[in-house]
């Protein structure tokens, strides 16, 4: 029999770790990404973060044709073609990492790595002088960092007990009990509005909208700083319309500190490539400076705060 | 806010259209020149005074300082003027206090005491070159003043009598106001002694109190004298690596904060100019006031790539540890690059050599006798590091042309020419960067995973790496590497530099006071090094680029410029009194608007009170570097630029091709 003390430590699947993170909330930060999300935006600059599971990428360019992958891999996933070329067959692959681990060249890279809260907060303590000069702390970010709630729990608490700033930037998809578990610990939250209108939210998210804008009011009424990023993609959520909808919204919410409008970039396009995925919107164009500046104006008529992100 | 946009209608935009279309060119004009033909300091003297006397007066339209360029000898001139060395700052404080005819004076009266033969000739010199000076600044006070009462625009008018009037003052006695001081700064820069700038904000402000509280001038006027100045700086720089640095701010000799409006003025200046000189260099201490880091951080972000921020709380004690006293450490700016000096107290040559031929014998030490441990393989690379340093803390230096010499402390007291109170002789190690990684690569695969032998590594080394990519990619990145705040390598780097300024320090024995003095410093660049070093152990290809100063390798940093910071300071640098420079490139995007500069701040902030290096040079990369990198994203050097995309900062080479092709249409907005 095992008491608490014994049991395993709780882990969790991140992606990445970014220091000098300054633009996921005040100050200077370090952001964990968290993998999985229970939305599949077609804009989405991090197809990685998608997938609860690890994923192994391939960086052709990176690749020196030491031949190692062939050799260690106990599946065949890796095949070499006559002509020298190769072939990763994915559907093989049973994602051991054996290959990632003897890719000195780093073209084979495993996406996702679990990690302790203990062993996150190492690399998290580590920017502490700069958080405590800049006002800056700690951001949960994905992906969706709540699908892995009680881990995001035990690591804000740990951040909380340290004295560092958390914020978390969610997608909002997540059942309100689960924020509400959060909530003590997070001192701001950046929360993603991507459309008002619940059809075409389906279409373009793969999700609906009811529980996003329903936890939206919730969180409002919690007193939580909000800040409010709004991802601007042509012809998909930028209908004057809607945004005028949007703002009406927000502008009922009063613990909203800024909007951020962020128009819609091709960062991301390479690495649907990279993980055998299809990328909707190779043919779409970011939205121009003027039409940014638009649709801020139109928000900013509602008596909200309103900040252009580039 | 201060206004860091340049007036489209006003002078200082005019001068710098002048200065671009180098109108400047037309006054260097070419002319025998007889010289004296002897060797003595007096023989350099009489040479300076016949340059002097055959360069007309000059002044172009618009500007409000006189004096263009002196005369070029031509070939078939015979013309020696001595020497110094652009690296050390002329005595522009004394030159200021006590004028051109103060230093005269005094050279004469000494002159009436004195028999030492070495030493009258040179106060006779000093005398000679200080009343050539002032002979040709009264040429100028002539000059101008036919050119003012020949003048029929009012305005002009004034402008050329207020000119003459500098002049004349200058010709009989001290600068009295702040156009006559900045005069004389821009006369002794034309005469030759185009050192190192050092201190102007401290002693040009008295000037400016006076001029300002007595209402001779008003804070715009002085603004626009001073851009007027900074744009004359610009003549003739040539390659850009021409030495003309300015110190802000710091503190007093008596340790009270020094910063005063001209401080905020200078970089104002150089914010609106946007030129290459001169090079500003902020001081900053425990008591700086926060709008002075706030507006050096406006230039950061504007692009400028300028001022280069230092620390006092690390420099200073690094010039403590050299015998410097107090008042005089206090007193520091740094020399054409970013050596600390005495302004006017010192001399400075920095000897620098390469360690990595060095962590390469030690490789093949490995292969031959094969080392028991790591810290065997520590201690062997650093003696052979310490063979480069000197028995000695070197004399003092001479400096031979007139002009220059007799500003110094103590030469005029002293009537000689190795008279300066401080000789300051660097001991500087390059590729440090390098040589912690690949110490980190050795204690990893061929001690604690016993995975390589010293045999492979040398036949890697002697091949260039050619047939063992997999074990350079696995040097590359599977071994720790400094500037990531990693402790693995970290305490690498902090034990080799340490121990090597200590060792610096137990072999000069450098006196407490005035004298020779060699000082531990890190600062290199490492370009021109690559084609002269062999394969190295942290991975790198002959003529691949080496690690400038005390920055981490090139492209090694892949973590976050908040980690190199980390790494940094984890080294004691306050015991490298020679200095020791961090190289940082950000994109612009990534510093913009008011949130990108208060984040910033805050980050340079940090990089104080870590605290880390001496000095930290942030470079905000611009258009042609973007392009570059697209050119060559394997290239180290490019592999950590960041630019802003979305809400994020993220690597450039990382980005896809339209994205990268985004990146650089944006720039071209941004800048």
């Amino acid at each position: 029999m095992t008491t608490p003390a014994e049991k395993a430590p709780i882990t969790a699947l991140i992606f990445d770790i970014k220091k000098f993170a300054i633009h996921d909330g005040p100050g200077i930060r370090t952001t964990v990404f968290f993998k999985g999300c229970p939305l599949a935006c077609w804009w989405c600059h991090n197809p990685e973060a998608m997938s609860p599971k690890p994923e192994l990428v391939l960086f052709e360019e990176k690749c020196i044709g030491c031949g190692e992958c062939f050799r260690v891999c106990p599946e065949g996933a890796h095949e070499k073609k006559p002509d020298g070329s190769r072939v990763y067959h994915r559907d093989k692959c049973v994602l051991c990492g054996a290959c990632a681990e003897v890719c000195y060249a780093e073209a084979l890279v495993m996406e996702g790595r679990r990690v302790t809260v203990e062993e996150l907060m190492v690399e998290l303590r580590k920017d502490v002088p700069f958080y405590e000069n800049s006002g800056g702390g700690i951001t949960l970010s994905g992906g969706e960092p709540t699908l892995q709630h009680e881990f995001a729990l035990a690591l804000l608490k740990q951040c909380k007990s340290e004295g560092l700033h958390t914020a978390v930037d969610t997608s909002g998809q997540t059942p309100w009990r689960v924020f509400k578990t959060l909530l003590p610990y997070i001192d701001i939250v950046l929360y993603d509005v991507k459309h008002i209108d619940e059809r075409s939210h389906r279409t373009h998210t793969g999700s609906h909208n009811h529980r996003i804008l329903e936890n939206l009011q919730r969180l409002g009424e919690s007193g939580t700083p909000i800040e409010i990023r709004m991802p601007v993609i042509p012809t998909i959520n930028d209908d004057g319309e809607d945004i005028e909808r949007t703002a009406r919204l927000l502008a009922g919410i009063e613990s909203i500190t800024r909007i951020e409008l962020l128009p819609y970039h091709k960062l991301g396009a390479s690495k649907y490539a990279r993980l055998d995925m299809k990328y909707r919107l190779a043919e779409m164009e970011p939205p121009t400076a003027q039409r940014m500046e638009t649709l801020a104006g139109l928000i900013r008529s509602h008596g909200l705060k309103v900040h252009v992100g580039s | 806010m201060h206004q860091l946009d340049l007036n489209p209608r006003g002078r200082s935009h005019k001068l710098r259209e002048m200065y671009w279309n180098d109108e400047q060119a037309r006054f260097r004009q070419e002319q025998i020149v007889v010289g004296s033909d002897e060797t003595s300091l007096v023989g350099k003297a009489r040479d300076f005074e016949a340059v002097l006397d055959s360069t007309p007066a000059a002044m172009q339209d618009v500007d409000l300082l006189a004096g263009m360029s002196l005369a070029i000898p031509a070939q078939g001139s015979s013309i020696d003027l001595g020497e110094y060395d652009g690296h050390y700052t002329p005595g522009h404080a004394n030159i200021l206090l006590h004028g051109l005819t103060g230093i005269r004076d005094r050279a004469t009266s000494k002159l009436t005491t004195e028999t030492d033969l070495e030493k009258r000739d040179f106060l006779e010199a000093a005398a000679i070159a200080y009343e050539a000076a002032r002979r040709f600044v009264a040429k100028h006070a002539n000059h101008l003043e036919l050119l003012t009462a020949t003048e029929s625009h009012s305005t002009r008018k004034q402008e050329l009598a207020k000119a003459a009037a500098a002049c004349r003052e200058l010709s009989v006695g001290p600068a009295t106001s702040f156009q006559g001081g900045l005069q004389m700064l821009w006369f002794t820069f034309l005469f030759g002694a185009r050192g190192s700038i050092g201190r102007f904000d401290q002693w040009m402000y008295p000037l400016y109190r006076t001029d300002l509280d007595t209402g001779r001038l008003t804070k715009t006027e002085a603004q626009e004298l001073l851009e007027n100045y900074f744009v004359k700086l610009n003549y003739f720089a040539g390659n850009n690596d021409s030495l003309r640095n300015i110190a802000l701010a710091g503190q007093t000799p008596q340790g009270k904060d020094a910063c005063n409006e001209l401080s905020y003025m200078c970089l104002i200046a150089g914010g609106r100019l946007m030129l290459p000189e001169p090079k500003l260099n902020v001081r900053f201490h425990t008591g700086s006031p926060s709008d002075l880091l706030e507006l050096s951080c406006r230039l950061t972000c504007k692009g400028l790539s300028n001022p280069a921020y230092f620390n006092d709380d690390v420099a200073i004690p690094g010039l403590l540890e050299l015998g410097i006293p107090i008042e005089d450490a206090r007193d520091y700016c740094n020399d054409g690059c970013s050596e600390l000096i005495i302004g006017g107290k010192s001399t400075i040559r920095f000897r620098n050599f390469d360690s990595l031929p060095s962590l390469c014998e030690t490789v093949q030490r490995g292969e031959e006798e094969s080392f028991g441990s790591f810290p065997e393989v520590m201690s062997d690379f650093q003696a052979r590091l310490e063979d480069h340093i000197p028995n000695e803390h070197g004399q003092k230096r001479a400096v031979t042309f007139p002009y220059f010499a007799a500003s110094l402390d103590d030469c005029l007291e002293e009537a000689s020419v190795t008279g300066v109170r401080y000789s300051i002789w660097g001991s500087i190690p390059s590729q440090i960067g390098n040589v912690a990684d690949g110490l980190a690569a050795i204690q990893r695969f061929i001690f604690d995973e016993e995975s390589l032998t010293w045999e492979e590594l040398n036949q890697a080394l002697r091949d260039d790496f050619e047939g063992h990519e997999p074990l350079r990619q696995r040097i590359l990145n599977r071994a720790p590497k400094y500037g990531n705040d990693d402790d693995e390598v970290d305490r690498i780097l902090k034990q080799v530099s340490e121990k090597f300024c200590d060792a610096v320090h137990d072999r000069a024995q450098n006196p407490v006071g005035p004298g020779g003095k060699t000082a531990p410093g890190f600062m290199t660049f490492g370009i021109h090094r690559r084609r002269l070093l062999p394969a190295s152990p942290d991975g790198r290809k002959y003529e691949d680029n080496v690690a400038s100063s005390f920055s981490p390798a090139l492209g090694r940093d892949r973590n976050s410029p908040t980690a190199v910071l980390k790494s940094v300071s984890k080294v004691d640098l306050r015991k490298a009194g020679h200095g020791s420079v961090l190289d940082m490139a950000f994109h612009p995007s990534a510093l913009k608007g008011e949130e990108g500069l208060e984040k910033f701040m805050s980050f340079v902030d940090t990089f104080l009170k870590l605290p880390c290096t001496t000095t930290l040079q942030a470079n905000v990369i611009d258009r042609e570097t973007l392009l570059a990198a697209r050119e060559n994203p394997t290239d180290p050097q490019y592999r950590t630029l960041l630019v802003r995309v979305w809400g994020f900062s993220t690597v450039f080479v990382s980005l896809d091709p339209d994205l990268q092709q985004h990146v650089i249409e944006r720039t071209e907005h941004e800048l």
